[in-house]
C-alpha cells in the first residue's frame, strides 16, 4: 500500500480481527477466525496510519 | 474533577523535549450517539489519532466503570489505535483513585489494538489535590508522573519504529 499523504511504501503491521456490526459484515466474516481481518499498515515516511478489510464469503 | 488532572499531565507531557501533546476533551466532540462504532467517527478526531504515537486517558470512574461517553469515543476509531501505547489516569473521589476503572478499561483498550503501559496513575480523593484554578496541591505526584511518561515515552518510541519497520507475519 502506498501512504497517501507522502507517497512511501507502507509497512504491513498488524491484522486486527473485528468482530463484524452490521449485517454485510457478518456475510463477509472469515469463519475460522469468527471475524473479519483488517490488515493495518504504517508509513515509515510520516508515520500515517490506513487499513484495508480481508473479506472472504463464507459458504455453508 | 478531573479537568485539572487532564490538563496537568498535558502540562507534564509538554515539558518533554521533542514531545508534542494536545489534549482532547470528549464531551466536547461532535459525534452522534443514535448509533455506534465507525460509523459515526470524528474525521478531526480520527486526524488526531491517526498523528498520535500514544494516548494518556483520564477517566473518572463512575460506578466501578467507565463513563460510557468514553467508551462511545474510542469505539469510533481502530487502525488509528493499532500497536499504540497508552497509559491511564484513575480519577475518584474516594480513595481508590479509579483503580477499578483503570483495571476495566484495560481489556477494552486491548481489543482496539492499544498497548497499554504498566505505571498507571491514581488520583485518589481529587477533591483535595488541586486549588480552584488547578494547581497541583500535592506534589507527591510528580515523581510519579515522571515514571508514568518515562515509560509511556518509551513504549511509544519503541511502537513507532514498529509499526514502521516490522512486518506482520515475516522479518521487516
Amino acid at each position: 500500500m502506498t501512504c497517501p499523504q507522502c507517497g512511501a511504501e507502507m509497512n504491513h503491521q498488524a491484522d486486527k480481527l473485528v468482530h463484524p456490526v452490521t449485517r454485510e459484515e457478518a456475510a463477509s466474516m472469515t469463519a475460522a477466525l469468527d471475524g473479519v481481518i483488517e490488515e493495518v499498515f504504517a508509513c515509515p515516511g510520516c508515520g500515517r496510519i490506513e487499513s484495508r478489510r480481508v473479506t472472504e464469503t463464507v459458504r455453508r | 474533577m478531573s479537568e485539572h488532572a487532564a490538563e496537568l499531565m498535558r502540562a507534564e507531557i509538554a515539558k518533554r523535549p521533542g514531545v508534542v501533546t494536545e489534549l482532547v476533551d470528549v464531551a466536547t466532540l461532535p459525534i452522534p450517539v443514535d448509533d455506534a462504532g465507525e460509523s459515526v467517527k470524528d474525521p478531526e478526531f480520527s486526524e488526531t489519532m491517526n498523528r498520535a504515537d500514544a494516548l494518556v486517558i483520564v477517566a473518572p470512574e463512575y460506578n466501578h466503570g467507565y463513563p460510557g461517553l468514553l467508551k462511545h469515543v474510542l469505539d469510533t476509531n481502530l487502525k488509528e489505535y493499532v500497536h499504540k501505547a497508552v497509559g491511564i489516569v484513575g480519577v475518584s473521589a474516594g480513595a481508590f483513585g479509579g483503580a477499578r476503572v483503570i483495571q476495566n478499561l484495560i481489556p477494552v483498550l486491548r481489543e482496539l489494538g492499544l498497548v497499554t503501559i504498566f505505571w498507571d496513575m491514581n488520583f485518589t480523593t481529587v477533591q483535595s489535590r488541586f486549588d480552584e484554578s488547578g494547581k497541583l496541591l500535592d506534589e507527591s505526584f510528580l515523581p510519579r508522573i515522571e515514571k508514568f511518561l518515562d515509560e509511556l515515552c518509551w513504549m511509544a518510541e519503541t511502537l513507532r519504529y514498529g509499526r514502521s519497520n516490522v512486518s506482520i507475519g515475516g522479518a521487516g
